[in-house]
């Protein structure tokens, strides 16, 4: 029995006792309270996002939200989806990448078997640095952290485990979205986790998001995308003879890694070029052209804006009439056509009074 | 568990009403005991990896063929033809066959360093196709490419500035084809094999070919020693269009010819009740089979063919071959077969069967009279081996609505020949003899041929010679629940119910007759021992 300063005696009972037990102790305000450890980036732990019961709001965020609103804002324009109902294993599509809307319209604009099944590689040093961030998007899109120079173990061998399960995989193979509208060079992650699962990796185009939502910009001005799924591309399985050493095993895997990014990097740039003239004409393009045109000319930061495809495709529109059709066309069309041509500019004149 | 096979039904007091297709509409019709019914075999497995079983079949040719890309070359001129709206049916969802075969054929050929090249649809007489429907046989990619250009052409049969006449067959026979692809150095004909008439020397000797060319086939003595024609070895038909094949095999451009044929998955999970045997629908399939009929029921005519005709079909792809004419098709038969054969044991006295809502000749249009005498017993009395299902002097009770109603724009000259021509006659010799040439050579229906999207003039006349076999073996056509002017002016019995039909065919067949009916679609060939 103890004694108080007020002189009351201190009875101590079981419930006290068990209190004790069960709450934490108070921390002294004089002392600093460490930091507590939290698991962001390549440690940030998704598995709960894969669960069914989130699986199944997912596919409700998607389809009622996410697929909506990707469609009132981007108004893609979908060719090759076809390609994949022919497909019945996981595949890994890779994209080129302008801006955070890509995954939204990817996504949306995938058949309903992949749309549900599918998780997205996000950077691990953007998208899973807070815990509300990691939150969100490994709940939207069931994104995995990844870093973006290196092929991390955790994040390589959890991305191998779930194309094991049957997950595809959507990875923008460039690292990061384009600075300035061009195509950056394509790293090796996209083409390692293909080779070690052997699935095939879809090639997708996308353009125009970067005009409805640029990188650093927080405006969002509707505007038309357009997405070419590409056909599939099988990876290079290692072949028995060099399989027997593991030394020219790993090179030839190595090498195989290689190929399959240049060979990746090659159909995108194909389905660049067919976005912009068609398809039978990029066929017989040069390949390495075809790179070369998707990530731009090498001159100054302004002449590269200069020439890209959206500006020209602006600088085009301004030019009313496409005078070369003109001369091709016979003398009663041609008749047709001034004539048309002259009401326009009759009602832009008038217009511009008015104004 | 591996599909089953294709069977024959004796219906018993237990069995329970069976579908039966009316064109636009369903029903389920109670079968008298000790009646037969043929079911086609369930749809064989769709090959896994289409691409990489087209590129195997290019790369492997089979007959006397090199493999494509070795027939390819820098500066030679290439023609791709290919399958028109006539198939496959119903339209199959995309990517059609036309379209994975022709990507492949085209990525050799950039490979190969080929730049003059055009692709042709081989329409032989039938109405040019729109460029909806060549985007979604081709896929935007082809037409995208080719279109724009003019380099995606549809054959026309009737200009002269381009079909050039190759010769003669030792029979007397013209040989027509068409100028850009007989002056081609490889000529790639893309087939999609529904029915065993489809493919062979028939693609090329048919539908890149003039009215000359085929009416030398296409007549009533030919159709009448077609026996059947879906059966090549007992067909007229056939023999005819193989002369002419092998003519132009000797005289004509190298042809490189592919085959693809599909498995019996026509309808879309909805309406899966089409396919499965009556007595397994669960509940999905019996509440779907009476909100389609309903609502079908109710809907307007217009509505009907408006749903219906948007009907994608989920055919996939069971076999591909390429190489020599001959060689791919006997390859190509065996898969058809394969897919479609079922045996039935002896004739039967009324053969019953309900026409669905298309034809090859209405894609995305109407179904009228004579498409539908066509369909009945052109089709679906012709889909046997041996002999008919139906004996001799037998009775065919056809369901369908028979309208009096044609598609101005596809069947300007089908108006015409029932107008004109039914109203005075329904003997095909008499019709050939009489009315043919003037239909065929009518500078309207070939203006509209030629410009807009019309079947040829002589078209309806081919749809009548086709069913001439049937008229010939069978002593009674009856129609339930169609039109009765329409089906008056064809020539047949109008009943308003299945037990009306059966009391008119008392007097022909007895009072106790015996009853086959084939359940189509799903197609089916019955193979009668």
């Amino acid at each position: 029995m103890v004694k108080s300063i007020t002189g009351r005696k201190d009875q101590k009972t079981f419930a006290d006792s068990l209190k004790r037990v069960l709450y934490k102790p108070t921390w002294p305000t004089t002392i600093d309270k460490p930091m507590a450890k939290e698991k962001l980036g390549t440690d940030y732990d998704t598995e709960w996002s894969r669960k069914k019961p989130v699986r199944v709001l997912r596919a409700m965020l998607i389809d009622n939200v996410v697929k909506p609103s990707a469609y009132m804002l981007a108004r893609p324009k979908v060719s090759g989806a076809e390609y994949l109902s022919t497909i019945d294993t996981p595949v890994i599509f890779a994209s080129n990448h302008a801006s955070h809307l890509d995954t939204s319209v990817i996504i949306a604009s995938l058949p309903l078997k992949f749309r549900h099944h599918i998780a997205v590689a996000a950077a691990s040093d953007y998208f899973f640095d807070t815990k509300l961030k990691a939150f969100i998007w490994a709940f939207a899109f069931a994104s995995i952290p990844i870093e973006r120079n290196k092929v991390n173990r955790k994040s390589s061998d959890l991305a191998v485990e779930l194309i094991r399960d049957g997950w595809s995989l959507l990875i923008f193979p460039e690292g990061g979205r384009t600075p300035d509208g061009w195509g950056q060079e394509f790293k090796s992650g996209t083409a390692y986790l293909a080779q070690k699962t052997m699935v095939p990796i879809v090639p997708i185009h996308i353009s125009g998001t970067r005009k409805v939502m640029a990188k650093g910009s927080r405006r969002v001005a509707p505007g038309k995308t357009e997405i070419r799924f590409g056909n599939p591309i099988q990876p290079i399985p290692v072949s028995e003879q060099e399989n027997e050493s593991s030394r020219s095993s790993a090179a030839a895997e190595n090498r195989n890694i290689r190929l399959l990014t240049t060979t990746l990097e090659e159909n995108v740039a194909q389905l660049f070029d067919e976005a912009n003239n068609d398809w039978w004409s990029s066929l017989r393009q040069d390949r390495s052209e075809q790179v070369a045109n998707l990530r731009g000319p090498e001159v100054a930061s302004w002449r590269r804006n200069w020439e890209l495809p959206e500006a020209n495709q602006k600088k085009q529109n301004s030019i009313a009439f496409d005078t070369d059709k003109l001369k091709s066309l016979s003398w009663w069309e041609n008749e047709y056509a001034k004539k048309q041509i002259d009401k326009i500019t009759l009602r832009l004149k008038a217009l511009k009074r008015k104004i | 568990m591996s599909p089953r096979p294709g069977f024959v039904l004796d219906v018993d007091k237990s069995t329970p009403p069976i579908l039966f297709w009316r064109g636009e509409e369903l029903s389920l019709e109670k079968l008298p005991t000790g009646s037969r019914v043929i079911y086609p075999p369930e749809a064989l497995p769709a090959i896994k990896n289409p691409r990489e079983a087209i590129a195997h079949a290019l790369d492997n040719p089979i007959g006397d063929s090199k493999p494509l890309s070795e027939l390819l070359f820098a500066g030679m001129k290439l023609t791709i033809a290919f399958d028109d709206i006539s198939l496959p049916l119903p339209p199959m969802q995309s990517p059609d066959n036309r379209q994975l075969v022709i990507e492949e054929v085209l990525s050799r050929a950039a490979a190969a360093g080929v730049d003059d090249v055009v692709l042709i649809a081989a329409l032989a007489l039938h109405r040019r196709m729109t460029d909806a429907e060549l985007r979604h046989a081709l896929g935007d990619r082809v037409f995208d490419s080719f279109a724009p250009y003019g380099l995606l052409l549809q054959h026309d049969a009737e200009d002269p500035e381009n079909i050039v006449k190759l010769g003669e067959t030792d029979h007397g026979e013209t040989v027509d084809m068409n100028k850009r692809a007989a002056e081609s150095d490889l000529l790639v004909y893309v087939n999609i094999n529904l029915v065993p008439m489809d493919g062979g020397h028939k693609s090329v000797a048919t539908g890149l070919a003039s009215y000359e060319s085929i009416k030398f086939h296409h007549n009533v003595k030919t159709m009448r020693h077609s026996k059947s024609f879906m059966d090549m070895h007992n067909s007229e038909l056939h023999t005819s269009n193989w002369r002419m094949g092998r003519f132009i095999r000797e005289n004509g451009p190298k042809i490189f010819q592919i085959e693809t044929t599909l498995n019996t998955n026509t309808f879309p999970s909805q309406f899966r009740f089409l396919e499965r045997r009556e007595w397994e629908w669960n509940l999905a399939d019996r509440i779907s089979y009476h909100t389609t009929a309903l609502s079908m029921s109710k809907s307007t005519i217009d509505m009907k063919r408006n749903i219906l005709h948007s009907i994608k079909s989920p055919h996939a792809m069971t076999s591909v071959q390429a190489g020599e004419v001959e060689a791919v098709h006997e390859l190509t038969l065996k898969n058809v077969f394969k897919q479609q054969l079922v045996t039935v044991e002896g004739q039967t006295d009324i053969v019953t069967m309900g026409l669905p809502y298309i034809g090859p000749y209405n894609v995305n249009s109407i179904m009228n009279p004579i498409l539908v005498a066509c369909l009945s017993l052109g089709y679906f009395f012709n889909m046997y081996k041996n002999r008919p299902v139906v004996r001799k002097d037998g009775v065919a009770i056809i369901f369908h609505t028979t309208d009096w109603a044609f598609h101005p724009v596809h069947h300007p000259s089908y108006i015409d020949f029932f107008e004109q021509v039914l109203s005075e006659t329904n003997n095909p010799l008499e019709i050939e003899k009489n009315y043919e040439e003037s239909f065929a050579r009518d500078p309207w229906y070939i203006h509209l041929y030629r410009t807009s999207h019309a079947y040829h003039g002589v078209h309806p006349f081919y749809m009548w010679y086709w069913a001439s076999h049937a008229m010939e073996h069978l002593s009674q056509v009856i129609i339930v629940g169609g039109n009765p002017k329409a089906v008056h002016r064809l020539g047949f019995k109008s009943a308003s119910t299945f037990n009306d039909a059966m009391e008119m065919a008392e007097d022909r067949v007895g009072r106790d007759p015996t009853i086959t009916h084939l359940h189509m679609p799903p197609l089916l060939m019955a193979e009668v021992i």
